[in-house]
Parts: C-alpha cells; sequence; structure tokens
C-alpha cells in the first residue's frame, strides 16, 4: 500500500529528478534555444512506456513525449543503449524538436525510461533554422530522422547533414547527458524502494492522477458541446470541426469533419494535435495535476487519418506545430465557453545571405470569467519572450519605428479582452521576408456574450499583405504588424 | 534610476519603483521620525543586494528593497560562514510562511544583475535568493487525489498554526513538530505564549482521520513532505549552478529551519550542517554586519575594437565616482562588476573585477564563469561587454562572536520524541550552549530564537564563534 505521504514524497521525487534532468540538458547544451528559451522537455516512463512525469515548460511537448516512447517501446533494449527520433510521423512534433530516450535497467530488469526532447538552432533541409514557411513535404524541412540507436557513428551521420555540427554534437551529447542523469536517479529511487514497490507506486501516480482529472472532468456539465473555427490557408480557410462530450467523469474530443490534410506545412501529426488538447485540458482543469499518463486516462481524442489534425506522411508540418496547435486548443477552450486569446503567434522571419531574424510577437489574451485579459502576451501554445528592440536594433540590420499596444483591440465585455501589439521594422537594408500568421481574416472570438478582439492585419509600407505572405524589403521599406486583440467575456 | 540595456525590463522596474516607493516612503518616514523622537539614530535599510543604504535613498527608490528581509538573512549567514572558516554552504532560511535558498561560496552570496521578484522583471542586482513555500506556518491538506500536501497555503502568524491557541484550527508543520515532541510547548514560536499541544493533536488529527492514517504517521508524514519540498529545490538549485550539494555544508536558520535540517542533509547525502546559536534572529546579525553599498550601472555594449581597457577604464572611473558620490564618501572602497556574453547569446553571466582591467582578462574570467555554468567555454567566439557595474562600499559593524555565554544558562534533559519513525529518548539541551560544548544526537538542541533537531548518526558540538557543527558519523 502506498499511503498519503510516501504518495506525495514519490511524487516529489519524481518531479526533482525530471527538473534536475532539465537543468542538466539546459546546462551543458550549446543551441540558445535550449539554453536561453529553454525549448525542451524531460520525462520518466514506466517500464510499459506510461509517463510518469514530465516536467513540462512547452505545450506542444505534452502529448508528444509518450508518443516518441512508444515507437521505440517493442525494441530490443539494452542498458546505456539510447534512441533518438525526430520523425513527426514516429513519436516526434517538429523537425528541430529532437527526442533522446535511454531504457533504464536495475540489475537486469527493464524498470523505465528516461526521455528528453530539444529544440536544436537547426536540422538542415534548404532553410536555415528548418523552420520554412513554404515547405509542401517533410523532406523540405530537414533531416527526418527514423528511431534509431544513437551511438558515436549515429551522431557522426545525422550531425554531418546539419548546419553547425560541432553546436548539434554538443547539444546531442547534452541530451545524452541529461537522459543519463534521469536513469541514474530512477536506479537509485529503485535501489532504496524496491523494484516491487517502485512498480507499485509508478502505479499510485498513474491513478492518482487519473482520480485528479476526474474530479475535475465530473464537475463539468454532463453532455456534448460544438465548436468550430478555421485556418488561413493561402488558399482558403480550413475547418476545425469539434464535439467535445463528457459523460460522467470521462471526455470525449472528436475532430471528425475537420479538414482533409493541406499541401501547405499546416498539417499536425496526431501527437501535436493530442499535445494541444492536453494543454487545453490543463486549462479547464487543474494545472496542479502532474502530467502522467494516467491524467489523460479519462481523455479519449478523436482525430481521422488523413485529416489536418492526424496528417501522413510526408506532409509538411512546420506550420501546423506553431500555428494549427493554437487553434486546436482554441476550439477545445471554446467548446467549454471560453473567450480565446489572439490565436496565432504571427512569426516574422527577416534576413537575407548575412543574417536570419526570427521573431514571434505577442498580442490579447481572452477575457476569463472574473477578470480582463492580459495585453501584449504570448497565449497558449506559445510560450518565448519578446526581443528588445535595443538588442533588435543592435545585431540586425533593422529599426523598429513603433512598438506599442493597439489600444482598444480587445474585445469588449463584462471583462475586456487584452490588446494587440504593433511591431512596425524598416528595413535598413534590403530583406527578404517571410510571415506566418493567423487571424487575419477572422476575429479571435468571445464568449458569453463578450464581443471579439480586432482581427490582426500586416501591411508593407501601408498596402495590406495575407495571412500567409513571402517577399523582399527594399531600403527603407516598412513592415508592419498590427496583432489580433483577445475576445471579451460577457456582454458589456 | 536602471541604467541598462533592453527597455521592457528597465521600463518595468521604473514602473514598479514608482509604485511601490510612495507607500514605503510613508512607513520608512514615520519608522524615522518615532525613532528621532526615542532618541535611536536614524535606521539604516537592507537592499536586496546585501547592502545597507540611508532612509532617504530607500524612501525614494523602493524597488531596491524588494528581497530586503532575505537578503538581511542572507547577509548574516555569509558572515558566519566567513567567521567558521566554511568555504561551501547552502543556506536555508525558514520561517513561518516561506524557506529561502541561497548558496554561499568562500563567504560570499552569489549575486544576479536581474531577477523576476513574484513575476515581476527588476532590472537591478540582486542576491540570488530561491524561495519555497514550505514554512512552520504551510498548511497540510489531503488534495482531491488523496495525497497529503503541505503548502503553500500558511496560517501565517494571525491566526497561525492551531497549537498558538489563537483559533487556527488548521494543522501545520509546526503543529507536527510540537506533536512529535521535537517543540518544547515553551517555543519561543508564539511571542513568549507557551503552545497548546492538545489544539495541534485535534488539528493533525482531523487531517489523519481524512486520510486514515495514526495521527503520529501524519504528524511525521507532515514532516517528510514538507522537508522534501525543500530538499528538492536545493538540488535543482544547486545542480543549475553545476555543482554537486554533497560538497557542501547545510547552514540551517529562520525558527523553523534547524528544525528540518538533519532530514534534508540526508535526503542530499550532506555530511554536515551548521546551526548559528542564534539561528532566529540571523536576520537582526546581517543588518548589523552588513556593509553599506552603492551600486551605479551601465550598459556600454563593448566588443571588438570598442572593447579596449581604456575605454572600460573610463566607464568604471566615472561609474566609481557616481557610486562614492551617492554613499557619501569619496574614498569608500570599490569594485566591478562586468556582464559579459557571447556574441549572438542573449542573457548575460557576471564576472568580478578590478575597475582596471583588459579584455583578455575579462576573457579569461567569463570562460572560467562559463564553463562552470554550462559545461563549456568557446574560445573563438567573440565577446561582448554588455553592462559595468561598480559598487562603493563601507565597511559595516564590528562583532565579537562567542563570548558572554555561561554553562549556567544552559539546562539538560531528556524527553520522549518520535524521530526516524520510532519513539526513542532524546537529550535536549535548553539555552545557548558555550564553546566546546559536545552535541550527539539524538538530541533537540532549543536555541533562544529556534529548535535544532538531531537523530542519532549526528554529531559534534558547539565552535568559539557560537557556531553549533555537527557531522555524519555513520
Amino acid at each position: 500500500m502506498i499511503d498519503a505521504v510516501e504518495l506525495q514524497v514519490l511524487l516529489g521525487a519524481l518531479r526533482a529528478i525530471c527538473e534536475e534532468m532539465g537543468a542538466v540538458l539546459i546546462r551543458s547544451a550549446h543551441s540558445a534555444n535550449i539554453k536561453e528559451r529553454r525549448d525542451a522537455s524531460t520525462a520518466l516512463f514506466d517500464a510499459l512506456g506510461q509517463m510518469v512525469m514530465q516536467a513540462e515548460h512547452i505545450p506542444v511537448h505534452l502529448g508528444a513525449m509518450p508518443a516518441a516512447v512508444a515507437t521505440v517501446l517493442r525494441e530490443d533494449h539494452a542498458p546505456e543503449r539510447p534512441w533518438i527520433l525526430n520523425d513527426p510521423y514516429r513519436g516526434g512534433t517538429h523537425l528541430p524538436d529532437i527526442t533522446v530516450i535511454l531504457p533504464v535497467f536495475a540489475q537486469d530488469r527493464l524498470i523505465g525510461f528516461s526521455a528528453n526532447r530539444a529544440h536544436h538552432a537547426d536540422v538542415g533541409g534548404p532553410s536555415p533554422g528548418s523552420m520554412p514557411s513554404d515547405s509542401r513535404s517533410l523532406s523540405e524541412e530537414g533531416v527526418v530522422i527514423a528511431p534509431r540507436v544513437l551511438d558515436e557513428a549515429a551522431i557522426g551521420e545525422l550531425t554531418g547533414q546539419m548546419r553547425q555540427p560541432e553546436q548539434r554534437r554538443a547539444d546531442l551529447r547534452a541530451q545524452l547527458a541529461a537522459a543519463r542523469t534521469g536513469a541514474r536517479r530512477l536506479g537509485e529511487l529503485d535501489q532504496r524502494v524496491g523494484s516491487e514497490r517502485l512498480a507499485e507506486a509508478f502505479d499510485a501516480v498513474l491513478s492518482y492522477s487519473e482520480r485528479r482529472t476526474r474530479a475535475c472532468l465530473a464537475a463539468l456539465q454532463d453532455g456534448s458541446r460544438q465548436a468550430r473555427d478555421v485556418l488561413e490557408a493561402r488558399e482558403g480557410d480550413l475547418e476545425i470541426v469539434l464535439r467535445a462530450s463528457v459523460t460522467g467523469d470521462a471526455l470525449t474530443l472528436d475532430f471528425t469533419g475537420t479538414a482533409p490534410q493541406h499541401q501547405g506545412n499546416l498539417n499536425c501529426p496526431l501527437a501535436v494535435t493530442h499535445s494541444a488538447c492536453y494543454f487545453a485540458i490543463r486549462v479547464l482543469t487543474d494545472p496542479d495535476i502532474p502530467p502522467t499518463a494516467g491524467a489523460y486516462r479519462p481523455v479519449e481524442v478523436i482525430a481521422p487519418e488523413g485529416s489536418l489534425l492526424n496528417a501522413r506522411f510526408p506532409a509538411a508540418v512546420a506550420g501546423g506545430n506553431v500555428e494549427t496547435s493554437s487553434r486546436v486548443a482554441d476550439v477545445v477552450l471554446a467548446a467549454f465557453g471560453c473567450a480565446l486569446g489572439q490565436g496565432t503567434m504571427n512569426n516574422l522571419t527577416l534576413g537575407d545571405r548575412e543574417a536570419v531574424y526570427y521573431e514571434t510577437i505577442g498580442g490579447g489574451q481572452g477575457a476569463c470569467p472574473d477578470a480582463d485579459g492580459p495585453s501584449g502576451v504570448h497565449v497558449a501554445m506559445s510560450n518565448t519572450l519578446n526581443t528588445p528592440v535595443e538588442a533588435l536594433e543592435l545585431e540586425f540590420p533593422l529599426r523598429v519605428v513603433e512598438y506599442s499596444l493597439r489600444v482598444a483591440t480587445g474585445g469588449a465585455g463584462a471583462h475586456r479582452g487584452g490588446d494587440g501589439v504593433i511591431r512596425e521594422l524598416e528595413a535598413l537594408r534590403a530583406l527578404d521576408y517571410s510571415l506566418i500568421t493567423e487571424r487575419r481574416r477572422h476575429a479571435p472570438p468571445g464568449a458569453a456574450g463578450g464581443r471579439p478582439g480586432a482581427r490582426g492585419r500586416n501591411l508593407v509600407d501601408g498596402r495590406e499583405v495575407p495571412a500567409k505572405a513571402s517577399g523582399r524589403l527594399a531600403a527603407g521599406q516598412r513592415l508592419r504588424l498590427e496583432t489580433p486583440g483577445g475576445g471579451g467575456y460577457g456582454p458589456a | 534610476m536602471v541604467g541598462t540595456f533592453r527597455e521592457f525590463e528597465r521600463a518595468a522596474t521604473t514602473e514598479i519603483d514608482a509604485a511601490l516607493s510612495p507607500l514605503l516612503a510613508r512607513y520608512l518616514h514615520r519608522l524615522g521620525e518615532t525613532c528621532r523622537q526615542t532618541g535611536l539614530p536614524e535606521p539604516r535599510i537592507m537592499q536586496s543586494t546585501g547592502g545597507l543604504i540611508d532612509l532617504e535613498t530607500a524612501a525614494s527608490h523602493a524597488v531596491r528593497t524588494v528581497l530586503s528581509g532575505p537578503a538581511a538573512g542572507a547577509a548574516g549567514a555569509a558572515f558566519l560562514a566567513r567567521a567558521t572558516g566554511e568555504p561551501r554552504v547552502l543556506c536555508m532560511d525558514m520561517g513561518g510562511t516561506s524557506c529561502d535558498i541561497c548558496v554561499v561560496d568562500d563567504g560570499a552570496v552569489q549575486e544576479r544583475g536581474a531577477a523576476a521578484v513574484g513575476g515581476r522583471p527588476i532590472a537591478l542586482p540582486m542576491l540570488a535568493i530561491h524561495t519555497v513555500g514550505a514554512g512552520g506556518g504551510s498548511i497540510a491538506w489531503r488534495d482531491a487525489g488523496g495525497a497529503l500536501r503541505v503548502g503553500p497555503q500558511s496560517a501565517g502568524a494571525e491566526p497561525g498554526p492551531a497549537c498558538y491557541g489563537r483559533g487556527g484550527t488548521e494543522p501545520t508543520v509546526s503543529d507536527a513538530n510540537l506533536l512529535l515532541g521535537l517543540l518544547p510547548l515553551d517555543a519561543p514560536l508564539a511571542g513568549g505564549v507557551s503552545l497548546d499541544r492538545e489544539a495541534a493533536a485535534r488539528a493533525v488529527g482531523r487531517l489523519a482521520h481524512e486520510l486514515r492514517m495514526d495521527p503520529i504517521a501524519c504528524a511525521e508524514g507532515i514532516r517528510r513532505v514538507a522537508g522534501g519540498g525543500m530538499a528538492g529545490a536545493l538540488r535543482v538549485v544547486t545542480v543549475h549552478r553545476g555543482v554537486d550539494p554533497r560538497a557542501y555544508a547545510l547552514m540551517a536558520f529562520g525558527g523553523a529551519g534547524p528544525l528540518h535540517a538533519a532530514q534534508i542533509a540526508d535526503e542530499l547525502g550532506i555530511e554536515t550542517i551548521l546551526c548559528p546559536r542564534d539561528a532566529g534572529v540571523l536576520a537582526a546579525l546581517g543588518l548589523v554586519v552588513a556593509e553599506r553599498r552603492r551600486d551605479a550601472q551601465r550598459s556600454v555594449l563593448f566588443s571588438g575594437e570598442t572593447l579596449t581597457e581604456s575605454a572600460i577604464g573610463q566607464v568604471t572611473g566615472e561609474l566609481a565616482e557616481q557610486a562614492r558620490r551617492e554613499l557619501g564618501d569619496p574614498d569608500a572602497d570599490t569594485r566591478a562588476t562586468y556582464e559579459l556574453r557571447y556574441r549572438g547569446q542573449s542573457f548575460e553571466l557576471p564576472v568580478g573585477g578590478e575597475l582596471e582591467t583588459s579584455p583578455e582578462e575579462l576573457r579569461r574570467g567569463f570562460e572560467a564563469v562559463h564553463e562552470e555554468r554550462y559545461g563549456y567555454s568557446a574560445a573563438d567566439q567573440a565577446l561582448e561587454l554588455v553592462t559595468i557595474r561598480v559598487t562603493a562600499t563601507l565597511p559595516g559593524g564590528r562583532l565579537e562572536l562567542g563570548t558572554r555565554v555561561s554553562e549556567e544558562d544552559v539546562w539538560r534533559g531528556r524527553r520522549r520524541v518520535w524521530l526516524d519513525g520510532r519513539e526513542q529518548e532524546a537529550e535536549v539541551v535548553a539555552g545557548a550552549p558555550a564553546p566546546g560544548t559536545g552535541i550527539y544526537g539524538p538530541s533537540i538542541v532549543e536555541l533562544p530564537g529556534s529548535t535544532l533537531v538531531l537523530p542519532s548518526g549526528w554529531r559534534g558540538g558547539v565552535e568559539a564563534s557560537g557556531m553549533i557543527r555537527v557531522d555524519r558519523v555513520r
């Protein structure tokens, strides 16, 4: 029997192991994405591949870590034989996210897996940074790594196909070091409590998370709710359709009726759809519930194969990971009566042969039933810092003409949505630009009688350009992004 | 006010300063007036840096004081670490509502150039202090999944733990400690009021019933869960810095810190525990011994051709003059901190140094710090000096430690306590034991401001400075 004290001590111990793995990874990696933006996750699994704890900072990794471990579960495992993958159709999310998995043994018995995932600065392919705005198949987005054993030969072969191979090697070694830290600590825990008791403890942690989720779901009203929304592809709107059904203490999220997969890169592999759903569920239930396989047992996600939300190889996925995932979280929240935030990361890439600059821009968050939405923040699936104007102007041939709140763009209501942001940049020499944005044609809706937030706008020298656009700015030309406001809540 | 690079952080710091200063100024002016009337000197105020400023400066720039309380405790801990000669110390300052953690290396608390406090960016130098929501008043509860949780809700000082007898009914960490016999009934928690064991038993008993546990097991569980949270936080703080907690001594202070030190040392594999005899009032000691300090800083963004010895010297000269002027002493000691990064990185690492320094010296210092923090350095990458900070200081009060204690003030006895899952007899040492006194676990040392709990397996004694040092003997 695992009592209430043992349970809490174990939860704490598992959480501490995941955090320590994260600290090791961040400390020894070289990519700025990992070190400074902490675009990385770590997790522990039991011998059956069930996730027993995750240190989660990146929403899009929530559902995707279990998918990664599931793909290598049936392999022939040995101590110190780690696995690597990034294939979005076999456990990955998008190509820059590389996952390393290490089986954990106590004596000769497999007791679990230690895994981590990190966003590398580059994984090859035609565009630097491996996040092209106009890719039409996976191979245009970088090196695809099917699950394989990660040894020195694999490290050499893979990093040889990427930009800055020295840095990539360092990042992979950091991931290995983190995985080994997790394995060592899990081994110590096994030694301390005994193998049988550890298995019992994992079960207790999983059922505990399940009980917590069920308690929250039971508080929601039974019945079916529907929501629909769209993504703004170049060739027209792509619809996402959801029927969310609460039955007692269980939840079904059924995306049947959603648009088929897309020739561009707005597609999601199923793992990314799961991540977005799990993120929304954490918002709707209690973020204090440990992110384990148990927490999601009461949830079923249905996404038809070949649809935008369960795309088939070799569909391109770069935009799905950043934009479609946001919309999936949005429709789940909308189904439960939430006012929506800006629903886009406003991805902007500017550059020439010498310099490449990528940023995402904040906007308005949706209002809550009891509070206004914050203005000028990243919403939902994005979670990054703003690039200071002073840093930007120093590093790149750009001048920031305006950076301000877009006043009164949050939807009116009993509580107002947050305001969007205006960011206007002047090119100091000729630069290519590329935009992946959303909510330019359709506004973020309010809820319970609250008004929608304002649509976003993209302008080049005052002329509007579409949500997805690329082109060239001459020296002196200005690119202006006006990001969406959040929806209001309740009648004004 | 701030003088450094990054407009958002700079503006946010200025805004917080504008919002807090009128509130703090009203209070400080009242305090100053009362001191004048009663013939006391004007108080100086502790900044987040662990250094003191005059009352008027604090009143006009409250943002400098956001970590005032924890910084005073850390300053006291650093002073005692120097006095006891311990080079590597992990400090835990546990009071009623929270536990502040910091690392003292070679007698100095690690500093940061900026940090988030309460979720708000503060772009000013401050001590690197990490806070966990676990204190003596932290409330134990059963969550919706049936786990025993401790905190972050706290009973605070009013009504306080159930054992204060002031109407609190929720079981807290202090109630658990009292029930296990680890806290004396006359512990100085509630300001001289004797504690109510029955009330503690009722509160813990109710939770035990909910959890279907024995009340004593429940009380021990509360201690384990609270200690586990602190040990986890200490581990993460050290791992982020790339150091092994086992190489450190654990210094426990604050009213509740020494109650939990041994348990945390066990979890982290730490071999030495330090407990200042004045553990309950270490923050006050910190205020007495802290240096007076002013910082002047400026972002310069020097790299390549602009990063020269003379350019650095000119800026440090100007900043030193400003800092000394603000401190009111043209001869005050000065030291410089250089915030450096490789070109392309978005965060800097601080490197201490002289006012006169060369780019080569800065690179050597930076690469050592980068190596320690991140596990590598890159000799071929361009270096960028982002911000220069000059600190001017005047020494704090002088203090002789370890005098004026006689054995007569100490009472020795024995008491039944629950420790390590079983009831046992422990030696009780009440009062402030004199240097040379031996301490052997299992024992309870009831210091004037806090209580040190040592299970069997720990032994040591009181040093000349009044520091209790015990080592693991297993």
